[in-house]
């Protein structure tokens, strides 16, 4: 049985390019990496399928480059969905505890996990992950199980993430109408988190961002847990828009440029520096003012961080991120961005590394791979989750032995 | 002032309490009060006003008066507000008597046809010169309707204004947008009228109970002045542990606010709780932070009222506008004389100004202000409208002017796709023109 569930996919299907990650789970329980896909991606505008037929062909592409990279066959995939509608909100259900003598009992832990999990959402929403916290007896927080305590009030917060049903249907019919199944959708925020948070990061409290081309994601890991969510559908494909409008260039030659000359820093040294725009004949076309590329570039980056900054000041998760933020996505390689995120939330900011998961250093490095291998990842902690008791049993075995 | 009428004698052994008329003016008005007249209400009088002597026929539980026998000839107004208005002149004689020793006129009519539009107006006139305090729940015609009706109740509603003291406006479009594809028309539209009493019993009671945080007409008035004003009603009531989050959950499901269109034109939230003595100040945080999530702009007026009937319930009301959100200062009625301004300390001024339970003022958008309409004598202003009704129509009722959206900026690739808002900004629009950054 292991054999065959053994390799794991994960799929994202990302603004500018879709990315396959072939994992290999090995019956010990250790993941690694033997093959990645990846392809332009045409059909998506913010995160979210605007053309199915075209992100249908760039998955078969992905897939088809991971396959032969990774050398199996590719049967099912866990794929990873993003996009503005996607939110999360954390909900808290309240059970008074009715026996005499105020044990708390399995069914009372049950019931208000379930008090707590009836959320109101929109009705076109669907939920994709609910996240348990931890328990507060009689007020009393930070009880992982509360299963014969004495009490009279069990609390429990349970984070939820919803989006739009059809949108998420759109991306699971693009799937699978490439012949290939769906083992689970996770949130690429989260998937990205798993990816470079390692346990004592989640449980100092980290906030990762994953700056995308089409929208940008953030969680917030505290004390363990999985606490808060929000995407920004403003990305990458932004600053090259704003700067095919500023500097009055198409957008092609906007994206170069961002690459080449992009930082996330006004750099004042810039003032008056210009740079000569070529055609393809090597012929002066025109000029273009670095300062502005520079400050256009700068004020759009600085906005998507002030105001994650903002949502997580509101939220008060600020205050729980002792660790430090971790970058990821295409975004994370602007220059400066790094002393950027510094100075807007006070805090170490790091590059995310993958270092979950075992495969060859270049493609640890590589932030935009984060997502993908983190829906490996997820899928590892889903697939451990299903397992029967035997395979429960011989992982308890294999855990006692230092690997 | 006329004098009560001696034939409406006051019953003896009741409270001194307000005293409550319902008029339904038209077929829509109709039949909401003949739907109101079936709740157990003391002291309230219910009236259906029409045109129609058929329509009339089948109200049941409520006093009835034909307008305009003379005029129509127990036929209805056939659309037209002017014949509507024609017929309730002409039984203006017969009007005073059933609004006499009333201190209030709860007025109900559909607008966009011809007896509602047109006979409201007067109505409201004639109740409020018997010295009543006239409230007017309308009810603005579906889109589906089209665009004539819709210009008939806008004109209405500005004739309304003109008399009555507070109007509420309602959209039923979300209702439609939001029903199951299933539902048949009598469902539908059985639907919108129980629901619309449902909450006005609601919002009745909350204005009624003594508040600890007390909302007053006042307020309503306040979230419903201003031109091109609509609002949205919703009431919810539950029991038990989890009652807020059911409370909520009905509000937004139930009375279809949840994912509502207009949470995102709201600028004036007017929110009533009332619950026994056993009310957690924790339960009217929770409450009032899902209604700021859903629109954090608008300006929220809170009414906390305890009472022991309500004993482990909980009674939550709202009401919706998308009145220009503007300062309270602003909205403060012109009857307010100069001289209570001229003192030393700043007296409250109004029920509504130490009442509220507003954000500092530092965080309304000044851009939202939106100057009051010209205020006009009561005398000039019939004038007028008398005048408008001798004009002939054409010009006037194609006098609503259209609004064409103003895209100043490019927002080059994301010009087709959905919008991008987050706290009233365009985020697809470069940061450097939201920001005014001048590139030279």
């Amino acid at each position: 049985m292991f054999k065959s569930s053994s390799i794991l996919v994960g799929l994202e299907i990302g603004t500018t390019k879709v990315v396959a990650v072939v994992g290999e789970l090995s019956p010990t329980g250790a993941l690694s990496l033997i093959g990645i896909g990846q392809c332009a991606s045409r059909g998506v505008r913010k995160g979210e399928i605007v053309d199915p037929v075209q992100a249908a062909e760039d998955v078969r592409a992905a897939v088809a480059e991971a396959e032969k990279n990774a050398d199996v066959e590719i049967s099912s995939v866990y794929l990873g969905v993003t996009g503005g509608h996607i939110q999360g909100l954390t909900n808290r259900g309240v059970h008074q505890i009715v026996s005499v003598d105020r044990d708390i009992t399995e069914e009372d832990v049950q019931q208000v996990i379930q008090n707590a999990r009836a959320v109101v959402i929109p009705p076109a929403n669907t939920i994709i992950h609910t996240m348990r916290q931890d328990f507060m007896v009689d007020g009393k927080p930070g009880i992982t199980n509360p299963v014969r305590m004495l009490g009279s009030r069990l609390e429990v917060d349970v984070h939820v993430v919803h989006g739009n049903d059809n949108r998420i249907k759109t991306a699971m019919r693009v799937v699978q109408g490439l012949q290939l199944r769906l083992d689970g959708v996770a949130f690429n925020g989260l998937a990205s988190a798993l990816a470079v948070l390692t346990h004592e990061d989640k449980e100092m409290g980290s906030l990762v961002i994953d700056l995308g081309a089409g929208v940008t994601e953030y969680v917030v890991y505290a004390g363990g847990l999985f606490k808060h969510t929000g995407v920004l559908a403003v990305g990458g494909d932004h600053i090259s828009n704003d700067l095919a409008i500023g500097l009055k260039v198409p957008l092609g030659r906007a994206e170069e440029l961002k690459i080449r000359y992009g930082s996330a820093l006004t750099q004042p040294e810039l003032k008056g520096q210009t740079v000569n725009l070529e055609n393809e004949h090597g012929l002066h076309v025109r000029t273009i003012n670095l300062e502005h590329l520079n400050r256009i570039m700068a004020l759009r980056v600085e906005e998507i961080l002030q105001l994650i900054e903002a949502d997580l000041a509101q939220s008060g998760w600020l205050d729980h991120i002792r660790r430090g933020v971790f970058l990821v996505g295409g975004g994370a390689r602007i220059p400066g961005i790094q002393q950027l995120a510094e100075q807007i939330f006070q805090l170490p900011v790091f590059l995310g590394r993958n270092g979950s998961i075992n495969s060859i250093q270049s493609t640890q490095d590589q932030p935009e791979f984060a997502t993908a291998i983190g829906l490996v990842k997820y899928g590892s902690i889903q697939q451990k989750r299903q397992t029967g008791w035997l395979e429960r049993f011989r992982d308890t075995l294999s855990g006692l032995i230092p690997h | 002032m006329n004098e009560p009428n001696p034939s409406e004698q006051q019953r003896p052994g009741t409270p001194p309490a307000t005293q409550l008329a319902v008029i339904g003016v038209g077929g829509a008005g109709g039949n909401l009060v003949s739907l109101l007249a079936r709740v157990p209400w003391p002291g309230l009088r219910c009236v259906a006003l029409d045109t129609s002597w058929r329509t009339l026929q089948m109200r049941s539980g409520v006093e009835t008066l034909l307008l305009g026998r003379s005029v129509l000839g127990g036929l209805s107004a056939g659309g037209d507000p002017k014949q509507g208005r024609a017929a309730a002149e002409a039984s203006e004689a017969e009007l005073p008597a059933l609004v006499s020793g009333s201190d209030m006129v709860l007025l109900l009519a559909g607008l966009g046809g011809g007896t509602g539009s047109g006979a409201a107006p007067v109505v409201a006139r004639i109740a409020k010169s018997a010295g009543a305090v006239v409230v007017a729940i309308v009810s603005m015609p579906l889109e589906l309707e089209g665009s004539r009706r819709r210009r008939q109740a806008l004109l209405a509603l500005n004739r309304l204004r003109e008399e009555a003291d507070v109007i509420i406006p309602l959209s039923n479009q979300d209702l439609l947008d939001k029903s199951d594809p299933g539902m048949t028309v009598p469902q539908l539209f059985s639907a919108a009228n129980e629901r619309l009493v449902e909450v006005v019993t609601a919002w009745w009671r909350m204005l009624a109970l003594p508040g600890l945080m007390h909302l007053d007409l006042g307020a309503l008035r306040a979230a419903t002045s201003g031109r091109g004003v609509e609002c949205q009603l919703a009431s919810a009531e539950a029991v038990g542990n989890n009652r807020t989050f059911e409370v909520w959950a009905q509000l937004t499901q139930n009375m279809g606010l949840g994912e509502s269109e207009f949470w995102k034109k709201t600028a004036f939230i007017v929110a009533g709780i009332a619950g026994g003595e056993d009310l957690l100040p924790a339960e009217i945080e929770w409450l009032s932070a899902q209604i700021r999530q859903q629109a954090p702009q608008a300006n929220l007026v809170f009414g906390v009222a305890c009472d022991s009937s309500l004993q482990g319930r909980l009674l939550v009301t709202l009401m919706l506008s998308n009145a220009g959100g503007r300062d309270l200062e602003v909205l403060l009625p012109e009857e307010q004389t100069p001289e209570s301004s001229g003192r030393s300390e700043p007296a409250p001024v109004s029920d509504l100004e130490t009442q509220s339970f507003l954000p500092p003022a530092t965080q309304r958008l000044p851009s939202r202000i939106v100057p009051p309409p010209p205020a006009v004598p009561p005398e000039k202003a019939r004038q007028l409208y008398r005048k408008q009704g001798v004009r002939s129509r054409g010009k006037r009722t194609g006098a609503e002017q259209g609004m064409l959206p103003l895209e100043v900026v490019s927002k080059g690739r994301f010009d087709k796709s959905d919008p991008t808002i987050r706290d009233g900004e365009d985020l697809d629009v470069p940061t450097y023109i939201r920001r005014g950054v001048t590139l030279n």
